[in-house]
């Protein structure tokens, strides 16, 4: 490190111990069942409205862009011959950039930054609204040398805003990096408290927190299972930062797997898990008067986010690897998809 | 991913990169006049290296990033630094060769290619691999360029910028060069925006939807463009593409330079060996001349004509100067526009861009030259009459003022092509007013058959007679013979001799003169219907 940055030798070394996990079946799983079955259903309610349409996605692919030809092969996402119009990426590293940029050919945008930077960019708020947003962050949701509310909340918040600006509905996959020790501390101690807050005052809430993991479950959350801790705590500021829009949210998905890795100063094997989120929003207008019936705005998004509360408490996230344990046949199919689509992308690559 | 050598080095030292004032003060007059002139030299560059792949990204619709990768055998550590440091003296052709492994020709001569990039960017990353299991990266900030008086000085070295040579662990046998531009300056930016802005006029064309690259798209974008766009009508994206895929050594299309013709067969041939592909944003780039260029030329000796024969091989002055080509000519304008003149290629790559002028023909053709499109492919010679833009010529070169000499006599010599398109055009002329002439004159012999019940042909003499017009019973015919009582003008001239003939016949057929009367504006009238 000089001067608190990192050098060209560093990001290289930390690149090369990050492994290449777009042929991994785990993060497959998540793409078909999850990612594409989402897509799907964004489809068909964009060709409700627009019966050639495609889906608009914005993602953070990676350096073979496996969603975006996944999505192709899915018929989700527009090949016009010469690139995909409808899809915008953004990656930091140069090479990866290059990379994504030569299998993509010519696409609706790129960037070349750290997304919680290009967010804010006017160039970046021109090519709202988008239909999905493919967050897949390595990271941590809360680093510990940021300010408790992240960089990557900000930017959560402001492409929701931006969405919000269109009142264009949306899906967002975000994917998290859980592991304790590298979170902001003060961000952890506060979403606690925003918990321990909503139990305290909403007794629906606590009854279904306590249904499931008793009293004193919420430490206990936190001390021995981080990840489930996330799962419970973190839709719900998705769910906040979504109503502050005049968005209903649902969180219809929630998925994790464990990672290995080598400690590099210590040698240590160590592990962290992988969160993953699917997020709906739908934009609430706001209803006419004369129809008293349809409930306001506020009570619409007010219910909303108690109930998606409930719902964050009640929802078992899906255990990507015990699910494919149980299915060698689904693993063996996912192999296959996963050559084919590797073979489909290397014939670009030099 | 195998590598070689995981463990990473220690970080490298800054480096400078000074270049000749002389050099700086070229460049930063402009001499890369388009930015397609500018990308010319990355593509040169990778041709020279043996790639068989360019793949151009200009980062539409934002172009804040431009990247240019090849899969050439690619440069280490020390090549950069050696590079970096001789700019202006290129070490491709060291040892006298000229050709690369693969028996390409050598485009690259002075080794300032690189230098062109800085009239795009202020700053541009160069990440290169031989396949040997390492590779490099260094990001040459240039700063200085921007910013010192490099423009001003004209003597000594300047320092335009500095570079970290990273040398890294690489997949062994993979090599490469990628280049990656930052930091566009806005003023090339700006352009490509302002022009999406603008109505798009043919890349924007939606080529048949979904389903897999197609080969043929940028035939599509040509047979758009040819008979009715000009090139400096299009949006800057798309001027891009055009002048770029004409100016770089790609292949032709697959009936290209001119349809069903099988001429310039080594050239083609030649550009097919090199097995060179480059991709902008997707689009594979060929030669964007695909004459004729207007869909009603179709008869070719009467309505385009190709001069195949343009070859020379000799020494000049001592030095070997070869070249061959061909000359288009069509019987309508050359359009788009752009593609009126002559360019000439030197080891494939054009050397500026169609010359309108011919090289400075001398005699004044008229619209003529803008019926002419022309390519002379120099394979050896003339290099040294370029100046350092690569895009024009020393025009006092022996090579040059021999090329022009050859091009201007077959161009204008006695059996040369203009006078060769005046005969064309006159006999063509000629041919189509006796057509039209045969088909005025059938006219009337039906009327005549239709009013007499008697066939009757109408031939027209040349000789002069008494009578201008002479009726033959015998042999059923009308004789049209010179006489002064014609007028001039075609259209005053054709009337009278319908009246003359008109009476004539009515004169001959008819005893009385009211059924002569009659006859006569019977002929004339339904002549006129």
């Amino acid at each position: 490190m000089k001067n608190g940055v990192a050098t060209r030798l560093e990001i290289e070394k930390r690149k090369r111990e990050n492994q290449d996990h777009s042929r991994d079946v785990i993060k497959h799983y998540v793409r078909v069942k999850g990612w594409v079955e989402c897509a799907k259903r964004r489809l068909e309610s964009i060709r409700e409205k627009k019966t050639d349409g495609y889906v608009r996605y914005f993602t953070l692919c990676g350096e073979n862009a496996m969603d975006v030809f996944l999505f192709e092969k899915h018929n989700l996402v527009y090949f016009d011959g010469r690139g995909f119009p409808d899809v915008v990426f953004c990656e930091k590293d140069l090479e990866i950039f290059e990379s994504i940029r030569r299998i993509l050919k010519r696409g609706g945008g790129d960037f070349l930054g750290e997304f919680e930077e290009v967010v804010f960019r006017p160039e970046f708020a021109k090519l709202f609204p988008f239909d999905i947003f493919n967050l897949d962050f390595t990271r941590n949701c809360f680093p510990n040398h940021e300010q408790p509310f992240s960089k990557t909340m900000s930017s959560i918040v402001k492409i929701i805003e931006e969405q919000g600006k269109k009142d264009s509905d949306f899906d967002l996959f975000v994917t998290f990096r859980a592991e304790r020790s590298r979170e902001n501390q003060t961000a952890i101690a506060q979403l606690r408290e925003n918990m321990e807050k909503n139990l305290g005052e909403v007794a629906a809430i606590k009854e279904e927190f306590v249904q499931k993991y008793g009293d004193k479950g919420l430490d206990r959350l936190l001390n021995k299972d981080y990840g489930r801790f996330l799962f419970v705590t973190f839709p719900k500021l998705i769910v906040r930062f979504g109503n502050n829009s005049h968005f209903t949210v649902s969180c219809s998905h929630e998925y994790q797997y464990s990672r290995r890795y080598t400690h590099s100063t210590t040698g240590h094997k160590c592990h962290y898990k992988i969160i993953k989120f699917i997020f709906s929003f739908k934009y609430v207008h706001v209803a006419g008067s004369i129809v008293q019936e349809v409930p306001r705005r506020p009570q619409i998004l007010g219910s909303n986010y108690i109930e998606e509360t409930k719902h964050s408490i009640k929802m078992e996230p899906v255990d990507v690897c015990l699910e494919l344990d149980r299915s060698p046949c689904l693993k063996a199919k996912y192999e296959k998809e996963i050559e084919e689509l590797i073979r489909k992308i290397k014939a670009e690559e030099f | 991913m195998t590598t070689q050598g995981s463990a990473i080095e220690k970080e490298p030292k800054k480096e400078k990169i000074n270049v000749s004032a002389k050099i700086i003060a070229d460049i930063s007059s402009g001499i890369y006049r388009t930015p397609a002139n500018a990308l010319k030299e990355l593509i040169s560059n990778s041709f020279d290296a043996d790639a068989t792949r360019v793949i151009i990204n200009t980062g539409y619709p934002q172009f804040d990033v431009i990247t240019c990768s090849d899969d050439g055998k690619g440069m280490d550590k020390d090549g950069f630094i050696k590079y970096m440091g001789h700019i202006g003296g290129s070490f491709k052709r060291a040892g006298g060769k000229d050709i690369t492994r693969l028996g390409r020709p050598i485009i690259g001569k002075i080794g300032i290619g690189i230098l062109s990039i800085a009239q795009i960017c202020k700053k541009f990353t160069v990440i290169s691999s031989e396949g040997n299991g390492r590779k490099f990266e260094a990001t040459i900030d240039l700063t200085d360029f921007h910013t010192n008086d490099a423009y001003k000085k004209n003597v000594g070295d300047i320092n335009i910028g500095t570079y970290v040579p990273y040398e890294l662990p690489e997949e062994r046998g993979r090599h490469y060069t990628k280049i990656i531009l930052e930091e566009i300056k806005d003023d090339f930016k700006n352009k490509l925006i302002e022009s999406e802005n603008r109505d798009k006029v043919v890349l924007d064309y939606k080529y048949g939807g979904k389903g897999n690259l197609d080969p043929k798209r940028f035939k599509s974008f040509i047979e758009r463009l040819n008979g009715s766009k000009r090139i400096r009508d299009l949006t800057e994206y798309e001027r891009l593409t055009w002048e770029l895929s004409s100016i770089i050594p790609v292949r032709y299309l697959d009936d290209g330079p001119v349809r069903e013709w099988g001429g310039l067969k080594r050239i083609r041939d030649e550009l097919k060996d090199f097995n060179f592909s480059v991709l902008i944003d997707g689009l594979e780039l060929k030669k964007p001349v695909l004459f004729p260029t207007d869909k009603r030329i179709k008869k070719r000796g009467v309505d385009y004509k190709i001069y195949d024969d343009i070859g020379f091989d000799e020494e000049v002055d001592g030095s070997r100067l070869k070249f061959e080509g061909y000359i288009f000519y069509q019987r309508t304008r050359i359009i788009p526009p752009e593609l009126q003149g002559i360019l000439v290629r030197i080891n494939n790559v054009a050397i500026g861009f169609y010359d309108k002028s011919f090289l400075n023909y001398p005699k004044p053709e008229g619209p003529k030259m803008a019926q002419v499109s022309a390519e002379i492919y120099i394979t050896e010679g003339l290099e040294d009459a370029l100046n350092i833009d690569r895009n024009s010529f020393n025009e006092s070169d022996h090579h040059f003022l021999k090329l022009q000499e050859v091009l201007f006599n077959r161009l204008g010599g006695k059996r040369g092509v203009f006078p060769d398109i005046r005969r064309t055009s006159k006999e063509r002329m000629l041919a189509k007013r006796e057509k039209e002439e045969v088909g005025e004159y059938h006219k009337l012999e039906k009327r005549i058959k239709e009013v007499f019940g008697k066939e009757f042909t109408i031939a027209k003499m040349n000789e002069r007679n008494e009578r201008p017009i002479a009726v033959d019973f015998n042999n059923s015919r009308v004789i049209i013979y010179e006489n002064p009582i014609f007028p001039r003008k075609k259209s005053e001239r054709k009337y009278l001799e319908k009246i003359l003939i008109s009476l004539e016949l009515a004169n001959l057929q008819t005893s009385s003169k009211k059924e002569l009367y009659n006859d006569f504006y019977d002929l004339i009238s339904k002549e006129s219907q």
